[in-house]
């Protein structure tokens, strides 16, 4: 479900297949997940909110939890 | 005087600092050319300071500017370090460090003027060594930085190195657009880096 969406937007942010994103991915494991795939993925999660994300929501986006975490919003 | 490396630096002496893929050293004012305008000029570059390129001003007029502000840096409470990638030389961008002695604390600020160096883990890489510096030679018992919320980039930096959010000052800037713009404080202990809570590519980075 979200989980999946989740992955699977994470993975095209970072430019990498979503079995490399594992249960557990976050910006301190994953080797892809660099600032610039971190900036694809804040565009990606608003256009797909329709909203811009705010300081909190931003700051705490670090792990594949949280990004299903905001899509479940 | 030459720089010195972190086990013979002296407040007061220039510094080097060397990673595995760039060098970090305090500038001169002299070594102030073109290529720091050509920043200056840059909206993309500006914009991740939430300020607008610098147009309108002659070259010479933002060359001295610039000097004055390198001149400004004592190596003992305010730096300037260049970055310079071990290979090509050409300087892509600097920190900016103000150390305050008696609460033992540093602000670090980053520029990396050279588009092309986006992404590649340069900040990450290089303030390794600057937060090295700061905690086991510099006394600083605290490092501590601030960006606007809409800096994406430098929000990843600070926590993919283990720093923590310490607050969000809501509103507290006037964006290029003039919009209000959150700002987002981070920081980082000596203890924590100690047990490199969190942090990653430490050590390296890809260059």
């Amino acid at each position: 479900m979200s989980e999946g969406k989740a992955r699977r937007l994470l993975a095209e942010a970072l430019e990498i297949g979503e079995p490399e994103v594992g249960d557990d991915a976050s910006i301190f494991s994953l080797e892809a997940w660099d600032s610039l795939a971190h900036m694809r993925l804040v565009a990606a999660l608003e256009s797909k909110l329709g909203r811009p994300l705010d300081a909190p929501e931003i700051v705490g986006l670090a792990t594949l939890a949280d990004v299903e975490r905001l899509i479940e919003t | 005087m030459a720089p010195a490396n972190a086990a013979d630096w002296r407040p007061g002496r220039p510094l080097a600092l060397e990673t595995e893929h760039y060098v970090l050293r305090s500038l001169a004012p002299h070594e102030v050319n073109l290529r720091h305008v050509r920043w200056l000029r840059d909206p993309e570059v500006m914009a991740t300071l939430n300020l607008r390129p610098m147009k309108g001003v002659p070259d010479g007029q933002l060359l001295k500017r610039m000097q004055s502000d390198v001149a400004r840096a004592d190596n003992k409470a305010r730096f300037h370090l260049g970055i310079f990638p071990k290979e090509g030389k050409s300087q892509i961008g600097y920190f900016a460090i103000d150390l305050d002695e008696k609460n033992a604390h540093a602000q670090t600020r980053v520029v990396i003027g050279e588009r092309e160096w986006w992404g590649r883990d340069v900040v990450i890489e290089a303030r390794a060594a600057l937060i090295d510096f700061l905690f086991s030679t510099a006394g600083v018992e605290k490092v501590w930085g601030s960006t606007s919320s809409r800096n994406i980039a430098s929000i990843f930096n600070y926590r993919a190195q283990g720093f923590t959010n310490e607050g969000i000052l809501r509103k507290h800037s006037t964006g290029i657009d003039g919009s209000r713009l959150d700002i987002v404080l981070f920081g980082l202990l000596r203890e924590e880096w100690v047990a490199g809570k969190g942090a990653r590519r430490k050590e390296g980075g890809r260059g």
